[in-house]
């Protein structure tokens, strides 16, 4: 039985997160790990969105990457091109990429089913060949050198002889620790806001509209506006994360940003569950630390090279074979549906029969 | 030196490559008149095609052309038939959405498995009758020049063309005389109907699958030698096909044809004129723009246009 | 007076095939007016288009004094229409409270900024939502069963869901898309219970069935279909004895003329 995360069990989900967040530099000493974990949140925040237009409003984007893209491209060209400070450039790109994405979302969202499919893919298609190609991104070898991303505070400084404004560097993210608290805190913010978008009058107007868009019509929901409106912010959430990703590894190339990864993005949600925000971030773990491990596994075994485009393929086709909500949601109602059938049903009172008399 | 050999090169070679989308995008068709799935691993077919011949003609067993091609073009036919085989059970009851997924991770699955075979460097295989390019030159009358240059035609180009027609015109043969070619029609007309007179949906699938599989295996042994083969060659092949395919009118044999040849002339011809950087774009960007103004192809809105 | 509802040489045509040809009628406030037909008469086409899930070929459909016939459907559901489905389309995946809230979806608030920072007096909106779609959900006897998953419903209670949620939106009009078929005898007597109750809540009905008992007890008027033309239009008394109406349904149900 599905249910709604309730305002409560929201809550309770995102206080024990921060305490996990916030413990877990403390026992892992292998600034490795801090790395890809710092990976597992930027990817949240890529699949948090994707869920939501997927699994939520039941559209599907085989070119998320594309937007994910965008974040990373501006915040690379505005910081270091037009040495804009990082956390505007952050904000353009959000903009352009939300814009953007508007626009294509207009047109592309009237179709249905595997239309929409493939219109998301060739615009997929059209943003990596133009990132590879166009001079401004740098073509193959991509833009490297942005800074890292810092909190400050504006001060006036006085500098040959006229005022100008400035900020103090409070607090640089330069190392893999801070990296890791930076990531895992837009992470965690951004899952608190889709709980809570989920778990409201347009969260239930979105599942309505997975449900039966017919139905949600002739209810008042404006099914192409919802449509556009998750459409866009599942853009804007691939844009953070690409900023994120552009200002904690300082170089980007256009072959991150490929059709492999937005199917990996897909894989994610579809193992995390498909309509589940906190999926989401089971998704992107678990598929994160099975790549890792498969890597690992190839360094030492040649013959296993290549194995996580496989792993990749194989667990998509069963899983949507077999589990089509999603690999987590179908164990989690597994055991829901386990744990109801212990406490005994009432059962249903006999139907007032005619005694046969002898 | 001159404009109209290099539009005639340009439109020979373009027939060509469209020659190869046009038999990917007439696997989709199949694929989708018999079952409403949209092949996303169409194009791996056209890649198993190229990279089985390569396999069975290098070491260890140096099989002779004339039998490794059509022994690559067999094993891709059951793996086609595999894949269809796999797809029975979500037919029945997942969206269409849920479907192209599956076939996205199979279409990863098998290039992940290409990979790891044969590697992911780039590979060559052998023309089908080895032979100099032709140099044809154009008369006078048409070119008014005496050093224009030749048009460079390559033996196996005509070698693709030539199957590509050939399948055409076996696919025709195949639909109006055979009996599985009958009840394709009839399933792509009305589903439900088809099925109610008796008509076996299940060996229906696994006949599409086969017969596009094949098809599309035929097209990449013919088109390796000139392209050379690779393991992800089969992405832009079928979304090539795919975006042709949709051009045409998704579910429509001519359509995809026509659409075929044309997305590869304009490819050709964008690449030659407008910017060879950009020429992948030229397909999808196409692609979107029919599906904006007309989803379900150009014949679509000719006939709304006529109305 | 002029009717709620005024429908004004409707057509539509797919294709080559007619589905609706010239059909005019009306259905006043405060009636309970019924559309019947054989099957394939074009009913549910009729259906379609007066809550705007597409748009007739030509003619017009006034509600309200206003012409709705170009209005998207979502617009026409803001008009104050409201409907169920023939097959029954519920949010299956939903529990029945969550189907009935969704409900009330034009008589709530809250975009996504608000429901993402959980601003402007969320909660108590959510509570408002919920308060009230319980009391729908009281009204057609489905209280206790809140919170299952709206598929696991038996099919009976499916339909009254589907009233349920309509009800909801607290519309003007009500469309009863074939909402007794499949119904127990008992369950089709609860339905009529129902409908009346929905009357005296001053919402007009408008229904399509195919059950003649039902329609003809309950309407106050019926307009009969016949391969997408009307044939007759009156009290249920009158249809019946009509001689179009009876050739048209011969050898399908046959009409007792004497006990209505």
């Amino acid at each position: 039985m599905k249910q709604t995360p309730s305002i409560n069990a929201t809550l309770l989900i995102a206080v024990l997160s921060l305490a996990i967040i916030l413990l877990l530099p403390h026992f892992v000493h292998d600034k490795y790990y801090l790395c890809v974990l710092s990976f597992v949140a930027i990817y949240t925040i890529l699949v948090v969105g994707l869920n939501l237009l997927m699994g939520y409003a039941g559209q599907v984007s085989l070119g998320h990457a594309a937007f994910y893209a965008m974040g990373a491209y501006t915040s690379a060209i505005l910081t270091t091109q037009y040495h804009l400070s990082s956390w505007l450039a952050m904000l353009i790109g959000v903009c352009l990429t939300a814009g953007i994405a508007y626009l294509v979302g207009v047109p592309c969202l009237r179709l249905r089913g595997h239309y929409l499919a493939m219109a998301t893919l060739g615009f997929g298609w059209i943003v990596y060949i133009v990132l590879l190609h166009w001079d401004i991104t740098g073509g193959t070898s991509g833009i490297q050198g942005m800074p890292n991303l810092s909190i400050g505070l504006p001060l006036l400084s006085n500098q040959a002889g006229h005022f100008h404004l400035a900020w103090s560097n409070l607090l640089v993210f330069d190392n893999d620790e801070r990296h890791f608290y930076l990531t895992w805190a837009f992470a965690l913010v951004i899952l608190i806001i889709s709980a809570n978008v989920v778990s409201s009058r347009v969260g239930r107007a979105l599942r309505a509209l997975h449900g039966s868009e017919l139905a949600a019509a002739t209810l008042g929901i404006n099914v192409a506006r919802y449509k556009v409106q998750v459409f866009v912010l599942s853009a804007a959430y691939a844009s953070i994360a690409g900023s994120l990703y552009a200002h904690t590894v300082h170089s980007i190339s256009p072959s991150l940003f490929g059709f492999t990864f937005s199917v990996s993005l897909v894989v994610m949600v579809v193992v995390g569950g498909m309509a589940s925000v906190w999926g989401a971030l089971l998704g992107a773990f678990s598929m994160t630390m099975l790549v890792e491990w498969l890597r690992t596994i190839g360094q030492s075994v040649p013959s296993l090279r290549e194995f996580d485009v496989i792993a990749h393929g194989i667990i998509l086709m069963l899983v949507m074979i077999f589990m089509p909500s999603g690999l987590f949601v179908t164990i989690r109602d597994g055991f829901a549906r386990l744990f109801r059938r212990r406490t005994p049903q009432p059962l249903p009172a006999p139907p007032a029969k005619e005694v046969a008399l002898p | 030196m001159g404009l109209l050999p290099d539009i005639a090169q340009c439109l020979f070679s373009g027939l060509a490559l469209g020659s190869i989308f046009a038999i990917v995008a007439v696997g989709f068709t199949i694929i989708f008149s018999s079952t409403e799935v949209v092949n996303f691993a169409q194009g791996e077919f056209v890649m198993l095609g190229a990279m089985l011949s390569y396999c069975l003609v290098s070491e260890p067993l140096k099989l002779p052309l004339l039998l490794a091609v059509p022994l690559a073009v067999a094993i891709a036919l059951v793996v086609g038939m595999g894949l269809g085989w796999v797809l029975m059970r979500p037919l029945k009851k997942a969206s269409p959405v849920s479907l192209i997924i599956i076939t996205v991770g199979a279409s990863m699955l098998l290039q992940g498995i290409a990979s790891h075979l044969w590697g992911i460097d780039q590979v060559s295989l052998p023309e089908f009758t080895p032979h100099d390019p032709i140099n044809l030159t154009l008369p006078f009358w048409m070119t008014h020049n005496h050093d224009a240059y030749p048009v460079t035609i390559q033996v196996q180009e005509l070698w693709v063309m030539g199957l590509a027609a050939l399948m055409v015109i076996g696919l025709t043969l195949f639909f109006r005389f055979t009996m599985m070619g009958k009840a394709m029609r009839a399933v792509a007309a009305n589903r439900h109907g088809a099925r109610l007179v008796g008509v076996n949906v299940s060996r229906l699938v696994m006949g599409a699958f086969a017969l596009s599989a094949a098809m599309g295996a035929i097209a990449g042994a013919a088109v390796a030698p000139i392209t050379s083969g690779q393991y992800s060659m089969g992405t832009m092949m079928g979304l090539k096909g795919f975006a042709a395919a949709i051009v045409g009118g998704l579910g429509s044999f001519p359509g995809s044809i026509i659409a075929g040849l044309f997305l590869g002339v304009l490819e050709t011809f964008g690449a030659r004129f407008l910017s060879s950087d950009y020429k992948d774009a030229f397909a999808f960007i196409i692609l979107l723009v029919v599906l904006f103004v007309s989803p379900n192809g150009i014949p679509a809105l000719l006939r709304r246009k006529a109305n | 007076m002029t009717a709620l509802l005024e429908v004004n040489q409707l057509s539509k045509i797919f294709g080559g095939l007619v589905a609706v040809h010239d059909v005019s009628f009306a259905v006043q406030s405060g009636q309970i007016k019924a559309l019947i037909g054989p099957n394939g008469a074009g009913k549910t086409t009729l259906l379609n288009m007066i809550s705007g899930v597409f748009p007739p070929t030509s003619g017009t459909i006034c509600f309200n004094d206003k012409p709705i016939q170009k209005m998207a459907t979502h617009r026409v559901a803001q008009q104050g229409v409201a409907r169920t489905f023939q097959n029954v389309e519920l949010f299956g995946e939903m529990t029945v409270l969550e189907n009935v809230m969704v409900g009330r979806h034009l008589h709530s608030r809250g975009g996504f900024f608000a429901a993402a920072t959980r601003l402007g007096g969320m909660r108590a909106e959510e509570q408002r939502i919920a308060r009230d779609a319980m009391l729908q959900l009281d009204r057609v006897g489905l209280a206790d069963f809140a919170q299952e998953r709206a598929a696991d419903l038996p099919f009976g209670h499916q339909r009254l869901l589907e009233i349920a949620r309509a009800l909801a939106a607290e519309p003007k009009l009500l469309l009863l898309d074939e909402a007794a078929s499949g119904l127990s005898t008992r369950e089709k007597s609860d339905l009529v219970e129902m409908i009346f109750k929905i009357r005296a809540a001053e919402i007009t009905v408008f229904l399509v069935d195919h059950d003649m008992d039902l329609v003809m007890g309950i309407s106050d008027e019926v307009v009969v279909l016949d391969h997408g033309e009307k044939i007759a239009e009156g009290t249920p008394r009158d249809v019946q004895q009509n001689e179009r109406v009876i050739a048209a349904y011969l050898g399908e149900e046959p009409v007792d003329v004497e006990n209505g």
